[in-house]
């Protein structure tokens, strides 16, 4: 019996000596990981794809969204509160008004940094895989113009951000970065931009990835937006100038609607989309906000008539639905594509209004929000253009571009007045009749220095206090989300807000 | 009398199959296309997180044995904690297992066995165990080192900032234990107009007032609370103070400093009984499900009121810590009741009826003839109720390290509501012996 025990033990000891001979790291093949990635011309196409991935999850989300950070602080003045006037939350009116807080929704900048992450590890990476030049050329142009795409929306919106050009691969002190000066952001994105243009020179890819028209629409926005709201001076009007005329694919479509039809994805109008797709991603965005629930809509009418999500959350305010209105009168084509109303419902609410540009397909009785999301169009080229041409004081040129886009919604070059007071309402004008809903005519109104007049610091029944105090600091841009800071030892609170 | 002494040292690598070496998804689509994303950070530098621990203890034993009992010191320090922090949102991950430094858990411990009653038909005794537990960070790696307002070197994960002074509190710091909450402190309930409009602003706040039917954001109502203003926190653009998300106060800690029980067992003749009570003291509990009762929202899930929504402050002169109640505290009222605050962190202390079992052994004699050696009936029932002031959830504490508990501490505001409790049982059982 000892016997039978000292041979067991003898071996265990030797089976267990003979477990540690070999090296107990291993490596999960089968899994991919930082040990097998990066090898081969499928591991940068997918991840390149994964840019676009990450994009559209920041474009869509519903309050850090082009829509709070580009159009609704234009204020009261063009927005309202949705659900026959009841409806909007603390987050949605922080914004409106102007009385944002570090804890506001829309103050999150973490989707578009997780883009810049995807671009940042493509752009280590691809230039060592052996791969077609036609797919290096791909990865690298993508990432380039993506990442600046994601940076110049940081740089409008919260000015001076974190400046990351390499993946996060740690978590050393490294990630944990300051708030660099807005000019060094403004620097990258104009070198980004040039680098996307020497690897992407012609459009046959399409309007969901990076082509030379709308890395041209890009870097024409981008110089504009030096000129008239970073006052960089006169150079960016001749890169405006340059970029813009590089575009060669500007179209208009003669029906409005047509250009934000689900049926009509990838138009000839469209320069750059995010693309969604029933069965791979769909989300409402924050175009869900614009339509009302199915509950406070007579069941006859619902997605039939009129439209159903959740709940209306915005409606355009009294004032901009009369502007848009006024604009009919005159034969505009835009306004029933931006505005739709429906009387005798016969429910709750007699009378139905919604901002109706964006919708997803609801031809089977169910709201389905496969739309794709409109980051540039054409009808900017030729607004940019005119407002190149104001800038440069050539106002009958300015008038002209104008009138192209004019032409298609009222069916005739309705502007004459070359005054330049004149061209700059007509611009302004234009902008908020064309791109409503869109996300972008909070940027175009600053450019064109009109945003005061649009949203002054005054008192506005129904609301209070709102609007931008110009004896405050940084009134334009938004405060860093609390969170950020709590994470971020390095990263201090914009000065002007809390 | 006996005096024990130990030490030893353990390991511990309960870490995911990928933490180490990163991870990247490839179930993902764009315009019908695969995409490859980066799921999860890789950190090749993770390493076993070790715990040394000594132990000094001294049995002793009196009157023949009636007076049994123990006494033990402890200390054990954890190094290279595994601990999942939360990344900057500028790093495109939400959060990396990391080895975050050492923690040092030290306590005592007392147990007592005694056995108060022994005559031939009946005894009784009792067995009492009491623990006393406490923990302190001792290092954090450099990236989470600073320099704090007297110009000290610091550490600290997280917390929060004050944006005037600068003083940085909460979160994870050397020198500082695990598992706090934070939250707002009440100061009182407003009680008139005039209060009203002398109060704070409230960035919270709606400032829904019933009196104009207006939502003025920042403003407050009678009937709300005023929340306590921590000094050198940020204030208004016009340099006012204000309440805003750094007036955060320590409401309590998810461990308890003191846990035991207390087993008492009587016998008389064949029929047995023993009650088993637990306790833990000193530690608090976020009772979010007391929270989402009263704000009175409705959201995916409808929430039941509470009884307390009848102590809610009505009218001026009402002596109550509740302020008043109303529809949709969240999204229509001035979050009196929709953010961490002493009105939700409650004391977590208990004393559980843990076991009741009560057992009747028939007398052999009369199991002899069927050849039976023994029959038990016993019934017992298990977690039969608290004494606690905890409402409506399980007081049970959390647990350091793990999210294994009902609560854990990973956050400074953690409210897993809705966890399950231990379940309250009631056993019968027979015990049949041949």
């Amino acid at each position: 019996m000892k016997n039978i025990f000292k041979v067991l033990g003898l071996a265990v000891a030797l089976l267990s000596f003979a477990a540690c001979t070999k090296d107990l790291n291993i490596i999960q093949t089968d899994n991919l990981n930082s040990t097998n990635m990066w090898e081969d011309e499928s591991d940068a196409v997918t991840a390149t794809m994964g840019i676009y991935y990450r994009l559209r999850s920041a474009m869509m989300q519903d309050k850090e969204s082009p829509f709070f950070w580009g159009e609704l602080r234009v204020g009261p003045k063009m927005w309202g509160k949705g659900c026959a006037r009841t409806l909007c939350d603390n987050d949605m009116l922080d914004v409106m008004l102007n009385t944002l807080s570090s804890s506001d929704a829309s103050t999150n900048w973490s989707y578009l940094y997780t883009t810049i992450d995807q671009c940042n590890q493509v752009l280590k990476y691809t230039p060592a895989i052996s791969m077609s030049d036609d797919n290096t050329a791909f990865c690298m142009g993508n990432a380039y113009f993506v990442r600046a795409y994601c940076y110049y929306w940081l740089a409008r919106v919260w000015g001076d951000v974190p400046l990351i050009t390499e993946p996060t691969e740690g978590t050393g002190k490294g990630i944990y970065p300051a708030r660099a000066e807005v000019s060094k952001i403004y620097s990258q994105i104009e070198s980004d931009i040039d680098s996307a243009s020497n690897y992407v020179t012609d459009d046959s890819k399409g309007c969901y990835y990076a082509t030379a028209d709308n890395i041209n629409m890009l870097k024409a926005d981008f110089c504009l937006w030096m000129y008239g709201a970073a006052s960089a001076g006169e150079e960016y009007l001749t890169k405006a100038e340059t970029a813009l005329d590089a575009v060669k694919n500007a179209t208009l479509l003669n029906d409005f609607s047509s250009v934000f039809s689900v049926y009509n994805k990838k138009n000839a109008e469209i320069a750059f989309a995010i693309n969604l797709k029933y069965g791979e991603y769909t989300s409402s965005g924050y175009y869900g906000y614009f339509i009302w629930g199915s509950s406070q809509i007579a069941s006859s009418l619902r997605n039939r008539v009129i439209p159903v999500y959740a709940n209306q959350w915005f409606l355009y305010s009294d004032e901009f639905i009369e502007f848009l209105k006024e604009s009919k009168a005159k034969g505009d084509q835009r306004t029933d594509v931006s505005y739709q109303e429906y009387t005798g419902s016969g429910n709750m609410y007699d009378i139905i209004q919604w901002p109706n540009k964006f919708m997803g397909n609801y031809s089977s009785g169910t709201m389905v929000w496969d739309e794709d999301m409109i980051l540039y169009r054409y009808a900017q080229y030729y607004m940019f253009k005119a407002e190149l041409k104001y800038y440069q004081k050539k106002y009958g040129e300015a008038l002209a571009q104008l009138n192209i886009v004019a032409k298609r919604a009222y069916g005739s070059a309705i502007y004459t007045d070359d005054s330049p007071s004149a061209v700059k309402q007509a611009l302004v004008d234009e902008n908020l009749k064309e791109f409503a809903e869109e996300g972008n005519v909070y940027f175009s109104l600053i450019r064109l220095g009109a945003i005061y007049d649009y949203n002054p610091y005054r008192y506005v029944e129904g609301f209070g206090q709102a609007g931008f105090d110009t004896t405050k600091d940084n009134q334009l841009l938004m405060p860093v989300s609390q969170s950020a800071i709590n994470k971020n030892n390095g990263l201090a609170q914009t000065k002007g807000w809390s | 009398m006996k005096l024990r002494l130990s030490y030893g040292l353990t390991g511990n690598s309960d870490i995911g199959y990928y933490d180490a070496y990163g991870s990247y998804t490839t179930t993902n689509l764009y315009d019908g296309q695969s995409v490859t994303l980066a799921s999860s950070l890789p950190n090749l530098a993770l390493t076993w997180e070790t715990t040394r621990q000594a132990d000094a203890g001294l049995d002793f034993g009196f009157f023949g044995g009636r007076i049994q009992g123990s006494v033990d010191g402890y200390t054990k320090v954890t190094d290279n904690l595994l601990f999942d922090v939360t990344l900057p949102d500028t790093s495109g991950y939400g959060s990396a297992t990391q080895n975050v430094g050492s923690v040092m858990f030290y306590g005592a411990e007392l147990e007592l066995h005694t056995v108060n009653v022994s005559t031939k038909d009946f005894t009784w005794k009792t067995d009492f165990t009491y623990s006393f537990n406490k923990n302190v960070v001792l290092s954090l790696p450099d990236e989470y080192e600073y320099t704090d307002i007297d110009g000290n070197e610091a550490w600290r994960i997280g917390g929060y900032t004050l944006g005037e002074s600068g003083y940085r509190f909460g979160g994870i710091a050397v020198g500082e234990s695990l598992g706090r909450i934070y939250g707002y402190k009440t100061s009182h309930i407003i009680e008139t107009e005039a209060d009203a409009d002398a109060a704070l602003y409230d960035t919270r706040s709606h400032g829904y007032r019933r009196s104009d039917g207006l939502s003025i954001a920042g403003r407050k109502d009678i009937g709300d609370y005023e929340w306590c203003n921590r000094e050198g926190s940020s204030k208004t653009a016009d340099g006012d103070e204000e309440i805003n998300s750094e007036d955060m106060f320590c409401l309590g800690n998810v461990m308890p400093t003191s846990t035991g029980g207390i087993n008492n067992t009587f016998a008389y003749k064949n029929l047995s009984l023993s009650v088993y009570l637990d306790y833990a003291l000193g530690h608090s509990v976020y009772n979010y499900q007391y929270s989402r009762c009263m704000q009175a929202s409705l959201g995916n899930c409808n929430w039941n009121l509470v009884y307390d929504a009848d102590k809610c402050w009505k009218q001026e002169g009402d002596e109550t810590d509740l302020a008043r109640f109303t529809p949709n505290d969240a999204d229509g009222g001035n979050r009196n009741y929709s953010r961490t605050s002493n009105i939700n962190v409650q004391k977590g202390d208990y004393l559980c009826l843990r076991d009741v079992t009560l057992a009747y052994a028939l007398p052999k004699k009369m199991l002899k003839k069927a050849n039976i050696a023994g029959l038990t009936i016993s019934v017992s029932g298990n977690t039969l109720g608290y004494l606690t002031a905890v409402e409506g959830i399980s007081p049970e504490s959390g647990s350091i390290g793990t999210s294994t508990g009902m609560y854990d501490y990973t956050s400074t505001s953690s409210k897993h509501f809705n966890n399950t409790p231990p379940t309250r049982k009631i056993l019968f059982g027979i015990k049949l012996t041949f």
